[in-house]
């Protein structure tokens, strides 16, 4: 028995003496300065010691950070400032500090702050606000924290604004600018429009006379003149109606880019329904045959739409082969813009492709870009009629919608109009 | 990490370490870097290393009674060691928790 | 003898105009006023007034609206047909005209036959029976 009571007090004294090596190399190491801060229990509660050492990072953090920082009282009166707070408001420490927070607000924040306040004093709260310290004004975030229970303050950080107003001010007079230019636009637009229609009108009076009074002396005095002479006079009015249609082609061309872009949503298929509708009698002349596939609904221009259709269709009806039957067929899908062949400016998404397909002459594929080109004509005057800027006046339209237009085709073996429309998010 | 920390206790050899640190506390924030530099750089064994904030969780010191910051606990394997301080002398540190260098 | 006032400042126009009627028929004369107070003076001086006059819109000074305004505001005139000859298209012109009292809006077009059958239709429908020149069909 008493052996074992010794190995026992072998076993706790040696126990003790690991135990006494630990705390004192614990206290060695408190006295090196190599802790912080403890935590220690006693009667079910623990706490946390901080030793002088701990804090420093923390205050040095606060000191030299770019926010202006404040612990206020419940009361407003700033009990903490840092260095940069007093800088970015330019007063002295001694100013700012025990002063009340409030007398640095600008009167027109004073509610949105008292606010803010309150709200913070249950948890937190964010804003911007105007300080006004001698009749400066300064722009500033806030952002208030309630430090309870630890703490009978509120602490406040404060970012200067300054600079991002700057910015914002500068972008706003950009936009300012942008939108008078969009107005003078607006009404540049507007006054050309007036200025084509007013100068095709009276452009167009002479051209009635000359034609008027032609005619008079032809039915007048026909049988006086000889064969060249009336010839030269049916060709002064030849010429005179042409030059009409002309200016009636170019009042057009000048109406598609003069006019308001207003997109609606419209069923191409009703859209080209009604063309078809409405060259019915030149449909019929030429025995020709309209298929029209189901088109989608698209945000177009209604009116330019039917236009471009219209021209298209005619376009296909006068360049027909002799002795056959034209067939226009009309159809559209979707296509990837990576897919698309034709040239042009990088693009993404997808793009709507509507085609108009004819089995007329054709053209040469080395024209495929001229032919949309103003007074471009791939044939005589004599050959085929026509102003030269029906295909221009399509262009013009695709262009309004943000779309292009292509042409392929062979001679002798019809041609294809391509119409790309960027597809939109509903469409 | 906002629950309790666990410490655990493992069949194997596996290294099992705790480090307490205090806040932003400058010796903390050494410990922390020497201790994450020498993990990397020595040990090729499996360890787990497990940072309590004694700010956070004052309530390790119930079971230690005391708890000092910094400080590494080896937990696993026995016998636990305790070693305070930043741990910037790597050669005791090594030594303390009695594993090897990294071939 | 009829007299119909034609209000127009282009001499070309009045005699495209002077023409047509002399084509039509020889029982009505034409009387021409270049501008809007020339027109207003010819009103007063002539009696019996015009039966029918023909007023164009694009005139300097006073234009057709104005003037058909100082017909419609006077006693004597208000019962005269008013009728509008114009190179305008508008329908704006067109309701506007009819609003100021006009009974009729014709385009000048560059078809002279045209003409001829519109001033035949007219004149007809204003002096029931008159005599005109020939059967002017209206070619569809």
């Amino acid at each position: 028995m008493i052996k074992e009571s010794a190995d026992q007090l072998i076993q706790r004294i040696t126990e003790l003496e690991n135990r006494l090596a630990e705390s004192e190399q614990l206290i060695d190491a408190i006295r090196a300065g190599e802790v912080d801060a403890f935590a220690i229990s006693a009667n079910n509660r623990s706490e946390v010691y901080t030793l002088q050492s701990g804090d420093y990072a923390y205050r040095v953090l606060i000191e030299e950070f770019g926010e202006g920082a404040v612990n206020v009282t419940e009361d407003g009166i700033i009990v903490y400032t840092n260095s940069c707070f007093c800088e970015l408001i330019g007063l002295p420490y001694e100013k700012v500090i025990g002063s009340f927070i409030s007398d640095l607000i600008h009167p027109d924040s004073k509610a949105a702050f008292d606010r803010c306040f309150r709200e913070a004093l249950t948890g937190k709260c964010k804003g911007e606000i105007d300080l006004e310290i001698d009749a400066r004004i300064i722009p500033v975030y806030i952002s208030l924290t309630s430090l309870q229970p630890n703490l009978a303050t509120v602490g406040i950080v404060i970012s200067d604004l300054s600079e991002t107003k700057k910015n914002e001010a500068v972008i706003l007079q950009y936009q300012k600018a942008l939108e008078i230019k969009n107005l003078e636009l607006l009404q540049s637009n507007s006054e050309l429009a007036s200025f084509a229609y007013l100068a095709s009108h009276d452009l167009q009076e002479p051209l009635r006379k000359i034609g008027i009074f032609c005619g008079r002396i032809l039915e007048k005095d026909a049988d006086k003149f000889s064969q060249v002479t009336t010839d030269y006079f049916n060709r002064i009015m030849g010429a005179s109606n042409r030059m009409q249609n002309l200016i009636i082609a170019l009042l057009n061309y000048s109406r598609i880019s003069t006019s308001e872009i207003l997109l609606t949503e419209s069923s191409l298929s009703r859209i080209a329904e009604e063309v078809k509708s409405d060259l019915n009698e030149l449909i019929q002349e030429a025995k020709a045959t309209i298929e029209i596939s189901p088109l989608p609904k698209l945000k177009v221009i209604p009116l330019q739409f039917s236009q471009l259709f219209s021209n298209l269709i005619m376009n296909s009806l006068k360049y027909r082969k002799a002795g056959t039957n034209p067939v226009i067929k009309i159809s559209a899908g979707l296509v990837q813009a990576a897919a698309i062949p034709e040239e042009g400016p990088s693009r993404d998404g997808q793009y709507w492709r509507i085609e108009i397909r004819d089995n007329g002459i054709g053209f040469d594929q080395q024209y495929a870009d001229r032919i949309f080109e103003l007074f471009q004509r791939l044939h005589g005057k004599s050959e085929y009629e026509g102003t030269g800027i029906g295909l221009a006046i399509c262009k013009k339209i695709v262009q309004n919608h943000n779309g292009f237009i292509s042409a392929t085709g062979q001679p002798g073996a019809g041609a294809v109009f391509n119409i790309y429309l960027p597809k939109t998010e509903n469409e | 990490m906002k629950k309790k920390p666990v410490s655990k206790f493992l069949a194997n050899d596996k290294l099992v370490l705790q480090l307490y640190v205090s806040g932003m506390s400058p010796k903390s924030m050494e410990a922390i870097e020497n201790i994450k530099k020498l993990c990397d750089k020595h040990l090729n064994e499996t360890f787990e290393l497990e940072i309590v904030d004694i700010y956070k969780h004052p309530e390790v010191a119930a079971e230690q009674h005391i708890v000092f910051s910094p400080s590494l606990i080896k937990h696993l394997p026995l016998p636990k060691k305790t070693l305070i301080g930043n741990l910037s002398d790597t050669e005791k540190v090594i030594k303390a928790l009695g594993i090897s260098f990294k071939s | 003898m009829n007299n119909i006032l034609l209000i127009d400042d282009d001499a070309d126009d009045q005699l495209i105009f002077k023409e047509a009627i002399s084509e039509v028929t020889d029982k009505v004369g034409c009387i021409f006023a270049n501008n809007g107070f020339e027109a207003l003076s010819w009103l007063i001086r002539l009696d019996p007034a015009p039966s029918i006059v023909f007023l164009d819109l694009n005139m300097p000074i006073m234009n057709g609206f104005e003037c058909l305004e100082q017909i419609r505001k006077n006693d004597q005139w208000r019962k005269i047909p008013v009728i509008i000859f114009s190179t305008s298209n508008n329908p704006e012109d067109k309701r506007k005209s009819e609003k100021l009292g006009a009974s009729f809006f014709l385009t000048k077009t560059s078809d002279f036959q045209l003409l001829k059958i519109k001033l035949s239709e007219i004149l007809q429908s204003h002096f029931p029976g008159i005599e005109l020149f020939g059967q002017i069909t209206r070619i569809k």
